[in-house]
């Protein structure tokens, strides 16, 4: 599991450190950062992939646009990232490299098993890979992380783990009702892309017992339908369709919006190894009657979930205990540095908690002044709730 | 009738002696904001509630109306958002009145008489949990009130800023003088000039919550003269007048509310 993210220079995360837990739900105003977070786990994800280049060309951006600038001074050209991950043994992994925008590369990067002593498990420099203490050349080139190139057979238990987990990391922050509609190509891409692209592909895969489970699961959500079905048209296109009780087929491009998020998401945490799941703004497309059953779905399976909500249907059904450090707000200074911190850490809005629900504490407060009170309470150093 | 109360502590409405989430006489010790309102009661029955029937006083501790709240977050569809009807940062106020409206109506079913409920709060603007502007938080209020459905026959008791200001109307050297001044003054205690000291230095020294009624059994309290200096006394007066009279007692001087 993730437990802390640093960025340094990612956009408008200038210098931010995150921390993770189980459940994670990212709520602020327009513009304070919240997809550039989603963003940066996707980019953190794509390091262990490698092929950064088209992960940039996906997204019609250039390795320029991710630094931040804020027009003052001279603006940096490397960004960093540090992820300290939760291994299963209970060990925390500090993984750390700076992105070098004119090789799409990680420089300079180490992981370190944080035991006592430190164990170094990864060390690269320009010219040499350092693996558990044994040296080699780099003699390829490689986009993103070192270890992208590396087979997992070559690593420690510890890094395998901590590479397969990104690999892992599933980022739906770009989720479209069109996209999630559209035909899949047949013996193309099985994975769902990050805006939903190739789910009735990704849908094809499953097969048997686990479509079964999969379609009781939809059940639990929409008891009215009674299941899914993939077909496969003469010119190679796989099409999506739902069937109804009344045995009433709906093709994918007219079945409603929330169906098919729902869908998706249970199909990647059931059957992708998603032992992360990103989503942004996990409530679109989902009817209150069936929110809670989505929140108490992604507070209680065992991958790590990370998503952003403008809603306080959504919040209002994370228990207390869970929205006090799971709730993270996310916010601008004056110099539009993106800084996060937990929701009801000020005392102000911990009192709030007492006595409301954690949605109806988030919607009942002014957003722009609680960073004006974020950003005092940093001035000041004014204490934070634990 | 049975009134029922609730408040921030022992200097306004009063406490439970008894350490209870809810009590009457004698573990109820009435503070000098009861008192305050068992006059303005006691000009429509022509007798006093505290002295000769006390027990009518039904008083909700702050840990009642919590675990209330509690309940409340627990039971699907209970959920108060702001909008047209309710601005920001008013949830708390709004909350606390709905809870105490429903307890009240269960109340009134338990003993079968006519209740009427009197909810106390007087936070400053400077607790930036609470940092609404005096009106919105009343209205907060009243349509909490409106939402448990006991109407208007809950009555805020909101002082602007704190209940020491309506208390200074009459105990500073020159009662009821300018005492629409009072009201701009600062409630919070770090504050110079801030209205607990200026209190404390009227009576001499810091007087006990009973000590404050004590003083006003002896000195008296023109509600009329002071409601008509300070807004937030004459909206409180007036939103009590209209309950007591939603309970069909006989109007006051003459006039109905």
């Amino acid at each position: 599991m993730i437990e802390q993210v640093t960025v340094k220079n990612f956009k408008s995360l200038a210098d931010v450190t995150i921390d993770f837990g189980r459940f994670n739900c990212f709520v602020g105003l327009n513009g304070a950062g919240k997809t550039t977070i989603l963003q940066v786990l996707d980019f953190i994800s794509q390091q262990m992939r490698g092929d950064v280049g088209t992960w940039l060309e996906e997204r019609g951006w250039t390795a320029d646009d991710l630094r931040f600038g804020d027009g003052v001074g001279q603006p940096v050209l490397h960004t960093m990232l540090e992820v300290r991950f939760r291994l299963k043994s209970g060990d925390l992994l500090c993984w750390t490299g700076t992105f070098d925008p004119a090789h799409l590369q990680l420089l300079g990067e180490v992981a370190l098993l944080m035991t006592e002593p430190p164990q170094q498990l990864l060390a690269t420099t320009a010219e040499r890979l350092t693996l558990d203490d044994i040296g080699l050349e780099l003699t390829f080139t490689y986009e993103g992380s070192v270890l992208s190139q590396l087979r997992g057979q070559l690593l420690s238990e510890p890094l395998r783990e901590f590479k397969e987990a990104l690999i892992n990391m599933r980022s739906l922050y770009l989720l479209a009702p069109h996209l999630l509609r559209r035909s899949s190509r047949l013996n193309g891409h099985t994975d769902l892309s990050a805006g939903g692209d190739g789910l009735p592909s990704f849908l094809g895969k499953i097969q048997g017992s686990a479509k079964d489970h999969l379609e009781k699961m939809l059940q639990v959500f929409y008891p009215r339908i009674n299941g899914f079905n993939i077909t496969t048209t003469p010119d190679g296109l796989q099409r999506l369709a739902v069937y109804e009780q009344d045995s009433f087929v709906t093709q994918a491009s007219h079945v409603n919006d929330g169906l098919l998020r729902v869908l998706a998401i249970l199909a990647q945490l059931e059957y992708d190894n998603a032992n992360i799941l990103v989503l942004d703004e996990i409530e679109n497309g989902i009817n209150p009657e069936i929110t809670e059953k989505l929140v108490d779905l992604l507070v209680q399976c065992p991958a790590q979930i990370i998503v952003t909500t403008h809603s306080p249907m959504i919040l209002n059904y994370v228990r207390d205990e869970v929205a006090k450090t799971a709730v993270q707000f996310v916010f601008k200074d004056q110099r539009g540095q993106t800084s996060v911190k937990p929701f009801f850490s000020l005392p102000a809005t911990a009192e709030k908690l007492v006595h409301m629900g954690p949605g109806e504490a988030f919607v009942d407060t002014n957003l722009n002044q609680l960073t004006e009170a974020f950003l005092q309470a940093k001035k000041t150093s004014a204490p934070l709730l634990p | 009738m049975i009134v029922v109360l609730s408040g921030e502590g022992k200097s306004d409405l009063g406490h439970c002696g008894n350490s209870q989430g809810q009590c009457r006489t004698p573990d109820f010790i009435p503070g000098p904001m009861t008192w305050l309102a068992d006059q303005i009661i006691a000009q429509r029955l022509q007798y006093s509630l505290l002295d000769d029937t006390p027990f009518q006083y039904i008083f909700i501790a702050k840990p009642r109306l919590l675990a209330l709240e509690q309940q409340r977050k627990l039971e699907l569809g209970k959920i108060s958002l702001p909008g047209k009807k309710r601005e920001q940062e008013t949830a708390y106020f709004h909350i606390n009145a709905w809870m105490l409206g429903e307890e009240a109506l269960r109340l009134q079913e338990e003993h079968r008489d006519q209740a009427i409920a009197i909810l106390f709060r007087d936070r400053d603007g400077t607790n930036s949990a609470h940092a609404g502007l005096w009106e919105d938080k009343w209205n907060s209020l009243v349509s909490g009130f409106a939402r448990s459905r006991l109407d208007d026959r809950g009555v805020p008791m909101l002082p602007k800023p704190i209940s020491e200001a309506w208390l200074l109307c009459a105990a500073q050297a020159h009662p009821y003088q300018n005492c629409a001044a009072l009201e701009d003054m600062p409630g919070n205690d770090k504050s110079p000039n801030d209205l607990k000291s200026a209190l404390k230095a009227a009576y001499g020294r810091n007087l006990s919550s009973v000590e404050q009624v004590e003083w006003l059994r002896e000195h008296g309290y023109d509600d009329e003269e002071a409601a008509s200096q300070m807004p937030s006394l004459q909206k409180f007066r007036h939103s009590l007048h209209v309950a007591l009279t939603s309970l069909g007692l006989p109007p006051h001087n003459g006039v109905q509310q």
